[in-house]
């Protein structure tokens, strides 16, 4: 079954009582499974680091008693540290984001049905809904565009550094709410950067023919609204190609120490991130997609495993230094960072000593956004198989990043005619918001 | 990602060569994987989502979105397709122009008809005859057209996860990024000028409006 579905009988029932509602002047819930709301979040922009392949929350963020690949014992792969929250433990390999943990919220018992197919499950963890054969739903990350873009005038609101597919996209919200994208730091996004080879006596020379062809046209359609604002759109387009918002790219511009801290190419990616925050942008997804690092990336199946803690690593250094470096800057209570992944993985190992795949309970990790950091959310069973206690859908996941950024999450938008819940019925962790 | 066809139907389907927008389907790399990028096709995929197309053949959209898109003037005036269209290499039709005519006026003329369907105006075409004049007659050099190397490709499924697959994926992603190299047949201040006039042309707003 399809979890949280509205059954048609649901949907009916649940129109019919709010337009009595409404029409007796009665506050209006639009479905019984929402909540009233906890105090509204104020943070402004988001990161979401994303962990392509599915991270082993036991491997990670939620470790257990030491298994054994040989001898087919489940169980973490590496030893335990403690961290800066109370009886919260992380791996080893943790160790630089265990001494900042405080900022941290691990949610350890998230979970979905999706753990077939990555794409599938990609698309469940950026829209938070299953797919459906009307709709195409859009990421968090367009739907932050939307809600708190502005008036595209100012700097694009959603920016992915990483490899652009449909699960990233706007869905029914439309080419406006897509994202500008960059696959390295180095190159810079690929629709905005001007090309080196094109020189600055050149670029003038464009922007002369370019000016006498366009009032040519201009003058001719002057009635036409549409031209008129197409042509104010690509003013807005060459003034971010300019060195303002370039100069966001410039990573060189930022100490060698601090670049240093940061690590390698996804270090660079996360320290952009912040330089994007900083001019702006709302929504920021950081693709941890370096799969060549151990072969598989996080999609630790067999040998995949053997160097997983490079990963780990590399993830810790970064993460910990951009958690410490937005709150120097004083932008980590502003902003929400948001560790995500396709699912997790099991306790148990693969004929070959790695993981496969597990829905059932994994971790989501979130970090700052104002929130009620320090503490973690959920506990599992002995193999991380299973809640012990509380779960947190899909759905409860979008609406705690939707609320903790001022947006309702039981907001309806429309699709043409049709009204489509911001969340499939999500509801936020109260215990995180003051 | 089959480059030999023989996978079974049920793993792969081969959707043949798109030859048209709605041809296309999703690129489909959720998996984020460099290897797994089709950096050409992307290229072109990335004009298309600006425009408002989807990764859908069943829903292929058919009206055209108004709104406002600042990615739309954006990836015309920068983008990779964009400069590969812009640069005369020698798989370029404004570089068969450039060769063939046999006056400026020609030439301006028929990249007019080429880019917007129509002929310049009596301003338009006095402005690009100037502008294409100086060093007209000079203009072709009698060198041979380059070669063009094409990438010898060999990533498919079962060798994806390779270093090398990364790596030859990340090259092509720059030699797309970078584009067909510049024909060695016409001089270098000639050509910079005329393929100025052509990023001037797809850059004004009647391009996208053209029916």
């Amino acid at each position: 079954m399809i979890y949280n579905e509205l059954s048609r009988r649901n949907f009916l029932t649940g129109t019919a009582a709010a337009s009595l509602a409404a029409s007796a002047g009665f506050s209006v819930q639009a479905s019984p499974n929402q909540i009233a709301l906890p105090p509204k979040g104020k943070a402004e922009h988001c990161i979401m680091v994303w962990l392509g392949g599915g991270q082993g929350q036991i491997d990670t963020w939620d470790p257990k008693p030491k298994g054994d690949a040989k001898e087919n014992k489940a169980g973490s792969y590496y030893d335990s540290i403690p961290t800066a929250i109370k009886d919260v433990e992380v791996c080893e390999h943790l160790s630089q984001c265990a001494n900042v943990l405080d900022r941290f919220i691990p949610l350890r018992t998230v979970w979905h049905d999706v753990i077939d197919e990555h794409a599938a499950a990609t698309n469940r963890m950026h829209t938070g809904r299953p797919t459906s054969g009307t709709i195409v739903y859009p990421s968090i990350g367009s739907l932050v565009a939307h809600e708190l873009g502005g008036d595209n005038n100012s700097v694009p609101p959603y920016v992915v550094i990483g490899y652009p597919n449909a699960s990233r996209g706007p869905g029914y919200l439309g080419a406006r709410d897509s994202f500008l994208y960059l696959t390295d730091t180095e190159s810079g996004p690929a629709a905005l950067a001007r090309s080196l080879d094109i020189s600055a006596d050149r670029q003038t020379r464009r922007d002369q023919l370019l000016t006498f062809v366009r009032k040519q046209y201009l003058d001719r359609n002057q009635q036409d609204k549409i031209v008129q604002n197409y042509d104010e759109t690509s003013e807005t387009a060459s003034r971010l190609s300019g060195p303002e918002f370039m100069k966001v790219f410039e990573l060189d511009k930022e100490s060698s120490t601090l670049r240093q801290s940061y690590g390698d190419e996804f270090g660079q990616r996360c320290l952009l991130a912040r330089r994007l925050v900083q001019s702006g942008v709302k929504f920021i997804e950081v693709s941890h997609n370096l799969n060549f690092v151990n072969g598989t990336g996080w999609d630790v199946h067999k040998e995949g495993i053997l160097n997983q803690h490079l990963l780990i690593q590399e993830l810790d250094r970064a993460l910990a230094t951009l958690v410490t470096d937005l709150e120097q800057h004083k932008l980590l209570d502003k902003t929400l960072i948001v560790v995500s992944t396709e699912f997790g993985r099991p306790g148990g190992f693969d004929a070959a000593g790695g993981r496969g795949h597990q829905g059932s309970a994994f971790s989501v990790v979130l970090a700052g956004g104002g929130l009620n950091t320090g503490q973690a959310i959920g506990t599992t069973d002995e193999i991380s198989k299973n809640s012990v206690d509380v779960r947190v859908s899909i759905p409860d996941l979008f609406a705690t990043m939707c609320w903790c950024l001022g947006i309702d999450p039981h907001k309806e938008l429309y699709d043409g005619e049709r009204p489509v819940p911001l969340t499939d019925g999500g509801n936020p962790i109260a215990q995180l918001f003051t | 990602m089959d480059p030999l066809g023989i996978l079974a139907i049920e793993t792969f389907l081969n959707l043949g060569k798109p030859q048209r927008a709605w041809q296309f389907t999703s690129l489909s790399n959720e998996r984020d994987r460099p290897s797994l990028a089709i950096p050409k096709a992307q290229s072109l995929v990335d004009v298309l989502t600006s425009f408002g197309w989807r990764a859908m053949r069943q829903n292929p959209i058919s009206i055209r979105d108004d709104a406002p898109v600042v990615q739309q003037p954006a990836i015309l005036a920068n983008g990779s397709a964009a400069r590969r269209v812009v640069g005369f290499s020698d798989d370029s039709q404004f570089t068969k122009i450039a060769l063939e005519s046999n006056s400026t006026e020609e030439v301006v003329t028929r990249i007019y008809r080429q880019v917007l369907s129509r002929k310049p105006s009596t301003e338009e075409a006095g402005l690009f005859t100037e502008l294409l004049s100086a060093g007209f007659n000079e203009r072709k050099t009698g060198k041979p057209p380059a070669k063009i190397e094409k990438l010898r490709f060999s990533v498919s499924w079962t060798n994806h996860l390779s270093k090398e697959a990364n790596e030859m994926k990340i090259r092509l992603e720059e030699e797309v990024r970078r584009g067909d190299p510049s024909t060695p047949q016409l001089t270098q201040a000639w050509r910079e000028r005329a393929e100025d006039m052509v990023w001037a042309l797809i850059n004004s707003p009647e391009f996208v409006f053209t029916p």
